[in-house]
C-alpha cells in the first residue's frame, strides 16, 4: 500500500489524526522556542552543514583515521557492506560470547537492517530499552517516529499493553505510573543482560570515540553493566574532530525535542577494563548515495526528527503510512534510494511547503531533493506509464497557446453545461474534498484581446 | 571482512584525499552576564536543581545529610547554557552506581562553570577515559503522550552542588 | 514604467478577475502593462508532478516570450518562485535562465520597485493573509516561523495600510494550506484535511476574508470552505487592493 492509501486510512479517523497532528506540532513549537532562544542558531546550522559536507568529501580519509584511533584505544572495528553482513557480524559477536540476552538502545540503523528479527530467530532475546521502542516492540510493530517511537499511541493503549505484557493493573494509564512499571521491568533486563548494543549519534575521527545521546540513560545502563558493548553506525556518522562535537550536540536536542541537551551525552573511547567494545561500520547503500551529487547531502542527517515534526503531511498521516524505516521528509529521500520501486510514492507525499528545509539543523535542502526524486522516479517508470504519458500530453498542449486556449474553452463550456452532480463525479479526487470553482465564460487572454486588442 | 572494508573504502575512493582546511564554528556563542543564574535555570528546565555553597564546611555538611542511597560524583566543567556537567567515573562501580541510584549529586567548583559547550569541550579530553558523560538533570522520558516523566531508567533526582571558595 | 504581465495558466483559464485586478493595480501605479498572448504555463505543475522534461520545454518557451521584458510581474508567488529559483537548474545551458531577478510577485514589485509604501483605500474587514509557501520559503517574502531571520512582507505591508482593515493572525501562522499542485489530487485526503484545518484556523482567528498572493492556494481553500459551508470569502490580494481603491 503506498502512502496515499495509508494516509487516507489515517485521516479517516479525523479526531485521532488531529490528536496526532497536535502532538507533533507541540514538539515543533518546543523546537522553535529553543532555536529562537539562541542568537547563533543560523550560524550553528551553517557550520554544521559545512562540516558535514566537508566530512563527506573526505569520508574515506576520516573513516580510516577513525578506525586507527579506535583500534589504538582497544576497540575492535568491523566493516559491513550491507544489512545482511551487519546482522551476521553482530550475531557472530554475540554467539562467540555466548550471549542470549541482549539489551539495545535506539539505533535506526539496526531497524533498517532488521536486526531484532534476525537475532530473535537465532535464539537471542533482544530487549529494546528506550521506553518508546520497548512499547512498539511489545506491540510487534515498527516505530512511527525516529525520536518518539510511540507517539502514535494513546496512554490507554499503552496501559492495555502493559497490563497484557507486563502484568500492570488493568486500566492504569497515568504516564508516570506506566513509566514506573517500565522502569522496574527494564531494570531486571539491564541487570540480566550479557551484552549491550547501542547506536552511534556521532563518531569522532580524530579520537576514535563514539557519542550516544539519550534522555533515559538506557544506553548507559545497557553498557555499564555487561562486559560486551557493540555499537553500530552508518559510515556517515563521522565528524572530523572533538571541537566539532559541540556544534552538533547543541543543534541535536534543540531540534529534536526543544531541550538544550539530552540528559546524557555519553562518550565511549575503547572498552571498559576487562570488557570489549566492538564498532560495526555499515555501508548498506550509503556509499552509493554519496556518489549521487543531487542526493548526497541527505547523508548529513543527524536523525533529529525535526523535519517530521514540522511536516504537515507527516503529522496528519503518521509514520507508519510511509511503510519505511525512516518516515517523513528525510525518509522520503533516503528510502527511494534504497528501494525506488517500493517507495516511489514517498517523495509525492509532500506539498512542497519547504518547512522541513528551514528546520533541518544541518540545512539539507530537503524540499529540493524531494522534487528531484519525483522526476527521477517518473523517468524510471516507477509511477506508471499512464501517468507519464498523460503528463507528456498535457505538456504538449500547454506549450501551445492556441491548443491551450481551445482546450480551456472546451473544458469551461463543458463545465458550465454539465449538471453539478456529474461535474463533481468527473472532478475525481479534487471534488472529493473541495467544491469546484465558479467556471467563468472566458479566459483572461480572450477578454484582454476583446478589450485591449492584441 | 577485510574484503568488506576494502569494498567500502573502494566505493569511497573519491573521498580519500586528506582534508584541506577543516571548517569550524564560525559564529559567536552565547554569553551570560550571570552564568550561575543561567545554569540554575537550564538545570531546572532539565529537571535538576542547583545548590550553591561557599567554602568546604557547608558543602560537606550538605553531603553528609544526603540520604544513604544518593551517589556523590565529582563533576566539571559545568555548562551554563544547558545545565550539563561533565563527569568521568572514578571506577566501574561508580559508573553503574550513578545510573542505578535514585538520586545523584554532582559536585562542581564554581570556576569550572563555562557559558557554552564549545568552551567545555576545550577544557576536557574525553579520549583519556573509556567513558565520560555530560549529565543534564535526572533521567527522563516523554515517550507516553509527550508527558514528561522524571526518572525513566536512571536516577529520579539530580542535584548539582556548586562550590565557590570564599575570597 | 513598462511591465510585462505574466499570467499563471490557471489564472488565465479560471480566475481572470485576479489578472484584471493585477492590471488595475499596476496601471494605477503608473505602469504601462503589456500582455503577450504567446505566453504559456511556466511549467511548475509538470516540475512538481515529476516531469522536468515537459517543464523544461515550457521554461524555454517562457524565456523566449519574456526575454526582452525589463520587468515581469505575476500575481502568483509560486510561479515567480519557479522561474527565479528553478529555471537556472532546469536550463543550465541557457544564459537567460541565470538572471531572473527582474521577475517579481505583484506586491513585491509594487513595494520594492515602484516604491509604493502604501496604497490608499478602504477595506473594513477582518482579513487573514495566508502566506504562500513558495513566496515565504523560496522567495523570502515575509518572515517564516521556523527561523528568527526577519524579512519584509510586501503584501502584508500594503494590506495593513488600508483603512479599516484588521489583519488577523491564525494559530500556526504559516502552515501549508495543502494545495501542493498534484498533491491536491494524489494525496487528496491529507490535502483536504490540511485545507479544512487552515480554514478553521482563520475562522477561529475571526477572519471573514482569507487572502493570499497565490491563486492556487486560494482555489483550494475556497473549494474547501464552500464544501464545509464555512462563512468566509476567499479573494486574491490583488482583488482586495483593487476593491479597496474603488
Amino acid at each position: 500500500m503506498g502512502h496515499p492509501a495509508a494516509a487516507a486510512r489515517f485521516t479517516a479517523d479525523e479526531a485521532r489524526a488531529h490528536w496526532h497532528d497536535a502532538a507533533l506540532w507541540f514538539v515543533r513549537e518546543k523546537r522553535d522556542r529553543a532555536a529562537h532562544g539562541l542568537p547563533e542558531w543560523e550560524a550553528l546550522r551553517a557550520s554544521a552543514a559545512a562540516i558535514k559536507a566537508h566530512t563527506l568529501d573526505h569520508l574515506a580519509y576520516y573513516l580510516e583515521q577513525f578506525e586507527a584511533a579506535a583500534t589504538a584505544r582497544g576497540a575492535h572495528v568491523h566493516w559491513a557492506r550491507d544489512a545482511a553482513e551487519h546482522n551476521r557480524t553482530v550475531h557472530g559477536l554475540l554467539a562467540a560470547h555466548g550471549v542470549t540476552r541482549l539489551v539495545k538502545s535506539k539505533s535506526m540503523l539496526t531497524e533498517e537492517c532488521g536486526l531484532n528479527a534476525y537475532l530473535g530467530a537465532r535464539g537471542i532475546e533482544v530487549v529494546d530499552t528506550d521506553l518508546g521502542e520497548r512499547i512498539v516492540q511489545l506491540r510487534r510493530e515498527p516505530p512511527s517516529h525516529i525520536v518518539f517511537p510511540a507517539i502514535h499511541l494513546k496512554r490507554g493503549e499503552i496501559g492495555d499493553l502493559f497490563h497484557r505484557e507486563l502484568g500492570s493493573a488493568e486500566g492504569l494509564d497515568d504516564p508516570t505510573a506506566l513509566t514506573a512499571v517500565a522502569r522496574a521491568h527494564l531494570r531486571e533486563k539491564f541487570l540480566a543482560a550479557q551484552a549491550g548494543l547501542t547506536g552511534v549519534n556521532f563518531a569522532i575521527a580524530q579520537t576514535g570515540g563514539i557519542v550516544v545521546c539519550t534522555n533515559e540513560g538506557n544506553a548507559d545502563l545497557g553498557t555499564a553493566l555487561p562486559p560486551l558493548h557493540i555499537a553500530c553506525m552508518g559510515i556517515e556518522k563521522l565528524i572530523p574532530r572533538l571541537e566539532h562535537l559541540p556544534v552538533f550536540v547543541r543543534l541535536l536536542a534543540r531540534s529534536a525535542t526543544g531541550q538544550a541537551i539530552t540528559a546524557y551525552t555519553s562518550h565511549f573511547h575503547g572498552p571498559r577494563p576487562g570488557g570489549e567494545l566492538h564498532l560495526v561500520i555499515v555501508d548498506n547503500g550509503r556509499s552509493r548515495l554519496l556518489a549521487d551529487r543531487t542526493h548526497r547531502s541527505a547523508l548529513a542527517c543527524i536523525r533529529c526528527g525535526a523535519c517530521m515534526n514540522t511536516c504537515p503531511v507527516y503529522r496528519r498521516s503518521g509514520g507508519h503510512s510511509y511503510g519505511a524505516t525512516v518516515p517523513g521528509p528525510i525518509g522520503s529521500i533516503l528510502e527511494p534510494a534504497r528501494d525506488p520501486a517500493r517507495h516511489a510514492s514517498l517523495p509525492f507525499a509532500c506539498s512542497l511547503c519547504a518547512s522541513c528545509s528551514d528546520v533541518c539543523p544541518v540545512r539539507i535542502d530537503l524540499h529540493h531533493q524531494l522534487l528531484a526524486w519525483r522526476g527521477e522516479l517518473v523517468r524510471a517508470g516507477h509511477l506508471g506509464r499512464a501517468r507519464r504519458l498523460a503528463l507528456g500530453a498535457a505538456g504538449l498542449v500547454l506549450r501551445s497557446p492556441r491548443a491551450t486556449a481551445a482546450a480551456g474553452a472546451l473544458a469551461r463550456a463543458a463545465a458550465r453545461a454539465l449538471p453539478a452532480r456529474w461535474l463533481t463525479r468527473a472532478g475525481g479526487a479534487w471534488t472529493r474534498e473541495r467544491a469546484l470553482p465558479e467556471i467563468p465564460r472566458a479566459s483572461f487572454r480572450a477578454e484582454w484581446r476583446r478589450q485591449r486588442g492584441r | 571482512m577485510a574484503a568488506s572494508r576494502d569494498e567500502i573504502l573502494g566505493a569511497l575512493a573519491a573521498t580519500r584525499a586528506a582534508p584541506d582546511p577543516i571548517p569550524g564554528f564560525a559564529g559567536e556563542p552565547v554569553h551570560f552576564e550571570d552564568p550561575v543564574a543561567a545554569f540554575r535555570e537550564a538545570l531546572a528546565a532539565a529537571g535538576g536543581s542547583l545548590a550553591t555553597f561557599t567554602g568546604r564546611a557547608d558543602l560537606d555538611h550538605a553531603l553528609a545529610s544526603a540520604e544513604p542511597g544518593a551517589v556523590v560524583l565529582a563533576g566539571g566543567p559545568a555548562v551554563a547554557e544547558s545545565g550539563a556537567v561533565w563527569w568521568v567515573p572514578r571506577s566501574e562501580a561508580e559508573r553503574s552506581a550513578a545510573f542505578l541510584a535514585e538520586r545523584v549529586i554532582l559536585v562542581v567548583a564554581r570556576e569550572q562553570l563555562v557559558d557554552h559547550l564549545h568552551a567545555a569541550y576545550q577544557q576536557i579530553d574525553p579520549a583519556v577515559a573509556h567513558y565520560g558523560c555530560f549529565m543534564a538533570g535526572p533521567s527522563k522520558t516523554a515517550d507516553i503522550e509527550q508527558a514528561l516523566v522524571i526518572g525513566a531508567h536512571g536516577p529520579r533526582a539530580l542535584d548539582v552542588f556548586l562550590r565557590e571558595d570564599p575570597k | 514604467m513598462k511591465v510585462a504581465l505574466f499570467v499563471p495558466c490557471y489564472v488565465d483559464q479560471l480566475f481572470a478577475r485576479v489578472a484584471w485586478a493585477t492590471v488595475a493595480l499596476l496601471e494605477r501605479l503608473g505602469c504601462e502593462v503589456s500582455f503577450d498572448p504567446a505566453q504559456a504555463c511556466c511549467g511548475q505543475p509538470f516540475l512538481t508532478a515529476g516531469h522536468p522534461d515537459a517543464a523544461r520545454a515550457l521554461a524555454r518557451r517562457w524565456l523566449d516570450v519574456f526575454e526582452r521584458a525589463e520587468h515581469v510581474v505575476a500575481p502568483s508567488a509560486s510561479c515567480v518562485a519557479t522561474v527565479r529559483r528553478h529555471y537556472a537548474h532546469l536550463c543550465p545551458d541557457d544564459p537567460r535562465a541565470a538572471a531572473l531577478g527582474r521577475v517579481r510577485e505583484l506586491c513585491e514589485f509594487a513595494v520594492e520597485v515602484l516604491g509604493a509604501e502604501r496604497l490608499s483605500g478602504r477595506y473594513p474587514h477582518r482579513v487573514g493573509l495566508h502566506p504562500s509557501c513558495h513566496g515565504l520559503r523560496e522567495l523570502r517574502l515575509g518572515t517564516g516561523s521556523e527561523r528568527s531571520v526577519e524579512y519584509r512582507d510586501p503584501a502584508r505591508q500594503l494590506l495593513g495600510a488600508l483603512d479599516g482593515i484588521a489583519l488577523v493572525e491564525p494559530a500556526r501562522r504559516d502552515e501549508c494550506c495543502g494545495f501542493g499542485g498534484s498533491f491536491a489530487v494524489t494525496e487528496s485526503a491529507v490535502s483536504g484535511m490540511m485545507g479544512r484545518d487552515r480554514v478553521a484556523a482563520y475562522r477561529d482567528a475571526g477572519a471573514d476574508v482569507i487572502t493570499s498572493t497565490d491563486a492556487s492556494c486560494l482555489a483550494h481553500l475556497d473549494g474547501v470552505a464552500r464544501r464545509i459551508g464555512a462563512r468566509v470569502r476567499v479573494a486574491h490580494v490583488a482583488e482586495i487592493l483593487a476593491e479597496a481603491s474603488a
